[in-house]
């Protein structure tokens, strides 16, 4: 209807269009009384065929049949055809989306699963590096250590055998230096004195001196 | 429009007709030659009125006058799809 | 050149039944032929495997959701023993509407025997319909609600006028509507050739005019067959309505 009017209203509007309207009906007017006429002289059969008695029952009797074949063909093969196709889209179509639900949770569990399990690997690498990493450190430590052991106790020897040359070669000074102040003192004083007594001088004046 | 003035225009005429053809009929039962053929055609002009009115007036095809508002989406006439409320009918039973 | 020569009636073979002429005319061809068309397009189209459906079955598919859903919306639930009744009746006015499109094809919706026939039908099937549901009760259908008693000798007879002109209007709107666009079309083209007739450059300048207007014509006929069917089914789906719930 809407259409319709639609229709009727764009061409009421186009100028083209209704001035061809004008012209049509002008024309209408003017050539149907000529045609009235003409249909006049021409005789024939007058009248609406729509009103001719001898025609009805013709019209009712196909009527009838032509309804009844389509009405029985419809009921009995064409609608119940038309009628499964749809239900069994529409069935196929909710088992579809029923199956794709199920395909989406099990998709849903067996992604959860691959997720908890990758979890589970990377605590376990994360475990593995740094256990191998405090391991490694261990062994280092342990190593420098030892080597730190080493090291001190080397020393320490070193040390301890510097010390010992040490402490010879002072031992070895203060008998020298002493045998040298009686050899000094009994040839510039010619004087005779006794060892353990330079001997304590010797080491008095060392000890200033250091 | 066009179609407007021409669905009325059957509406008149068919209840005209009708009212025609049965004072008619009553008349040539009856013997009563133009009694009933004015009678029926008063009755079939007020059948025309009745059927313009609820044509127009949106009371739909239906006979009887129900309330316009509760068939509101009859309104136009029969080319606008009404769409029937749920609850239209529940009204139409308590009426 | 008759405007009106195109809704005779031609006899193609004789068929007497019981002393009445029932003879196979053009306006049996063409039921049959609406007939065959509208049998092949519901059936032959759809094919019960194929879930995507093609363009006839959409097509059909379109028929039979349109006229179920009209159904359900206008005449209720309790309507779908109808169903196949109301989408046959749609179909066969429908293509009966556009067959007549078809040049030198017969309109046999332009003729008020097969309107009224069919009308009457729906008519008669209707109030049976009110009869046996509803009983005596069904006289109240002519009694307005809301009105005093007194009035009722003035409503009654008007309402029942009212009431038996359903047929009537119901079968005059399409055959008015069906023969009036065929005139016209028919009209216009006799314009064409009387011009042309004229042999001078004028006439044959003029003569395109009333072709314009057909095609502009052809294309609001087309719209009128699809309203009119429309029309006609969806009022006796409101018919059907009222005589089951007899407001």
């Amino acid at each position: 209807m809407n259409i319709i009017f639609g229709v009727a209203d764009y061409l009421s509007r186009s100028r083209l269009i209704r001035t061809l309207a004008l012209v049509a009906l002008v024309l209408a007017v003017t050539t149907v009384g000529a045609l009235a006429s003409g249909g006049g002289e021409h005789g024939g059969n007058a009248g609406l065929p729509q009103l001719n008695p001898s025609t009805m029952m013709t019209q009712i009797f196909w009527l009838i049949v032509s309804f009844l074949v389509l009405y029985f063909m419809l009921f009995g093969v064409a609608l119940p055809r038309i009628e499964e196709v749809l239900n069994t889209r529409e069935s196929r179509i909710s088992w579809d989306i029923t199956k794709a639900d199920e395909i989406r949770n099990e998709s849903n569990a067996v992604l959860a699963s691959t997720e908890r399990m990758l979890s589970r690997t990377q605590a376990q690498a994360r475990e593995i590096i740094s256990r191998t990493s405090s391991q490694g450190q261990a062994s280092g430590k342990l190593l420098m250590d030892r080597f730190d052991r080493e090291l001190t106790r080397s020393t320490r020897e070193a040390e301890g055998r510097i010390l010992a040359a040490k402490n010879a070669a002072l031992g070895e000074l203060d008998k020298t230096a002493t045998d040298l102040a009686l050899q000094v003192a009994s040839r510039l004083a010619a004087v005779e004195i006794d060892r353990p007594q330079v001997a304590e001088a010797v080491k008095v004046a060392i000890k200033q001196r250091n | 429009m066009l179609s407007l003035a021409l669905r009325l225009g059957t509406e008149i005429l068919a209840a005209l007709i009708v009212g025609t053809f049965g004072g008619v009929m009553l008349d040539s039962w009856l013997g009563t030659k133009p009694g009933f053929l004015i009678v029926g055609l008063i009755v079939g002009i007020g059948g025309g009125v009745a059927n313009i009115y609820r044509a127009v007036g949106g009371y739909g095809y239906a006979i009887g006058y129900r309330d316009a508002q509760e068939d509101s989406d009859h309104r136009q006439n029969a080319t606008a799809v009404p769409p029937a409320g749920p609850n239209a009918s529940e009204h139409k039973g308590e009426a | 050149m008759d405007p009106l020569h195109q809704f005779s009636i031609k006899p193609i073979f004789t068929v007497v039944i019981g002393g009445t002429d029932v003879s196979f005319s053009n306006s049996s061809l063409s039921m049959m032929a609406v007939v065959l068309i509208v049998f092949s397009l519901m059936t032959f189209s759809v094919k019960s495997k194929s879930l995507v459906p093609g363009r006839w079955q959409s097509l059909a598919e379109i028929f039979y959701e349109f006229i179920s859903r009209m159904v359900r919306d206008n005449a209720g639930h309790d309507a779908k023993p109808f169903f196949p009744f109301v989408i046959t009746l749609f179909m066969f006015i429908l293509c009966g509407n556009l067959l007549g499109m078809v040049p030198g094809a017969f309109t046999f919706t332009s003729h008020i025997v097969v309107t009224f026939s069919m009308a009457i039908f729906v008519f008669s099937m209707v109030t049976l319909l009110a009869i046996v549901k509803h009983g005596i009760k069904f006289l109240t259908f002519f009694m307005p609600h809301g009105v005093p008693l007194w009035m009722a000798p003035l409503l009654v007879p008007i309402e029942i006028v009212s009431y038996l002109s359903r047929p009537i209007s119901l079968s005059v709107r399409l055959f008015a509507n069906m023969m009036a666009g065929h005139t016209m079309l028919k009209v216009f083209a006799g314009f064409t050739i009387m011009m042309m007739g004229s042999g001078t450059a004028l006439g044959y300048a003029a003569g395109v005019v009333p072709v314009v207007i057909n095609v502009a014509l052809i294309g609001f006929e087309i719209g009128v067959a699809l309203l009119q069917a429309y029309v006609f089914t969806i009022l006796t789906c409101l018919y059907i309505k009222d005589a089951l719930e007899l407001h």
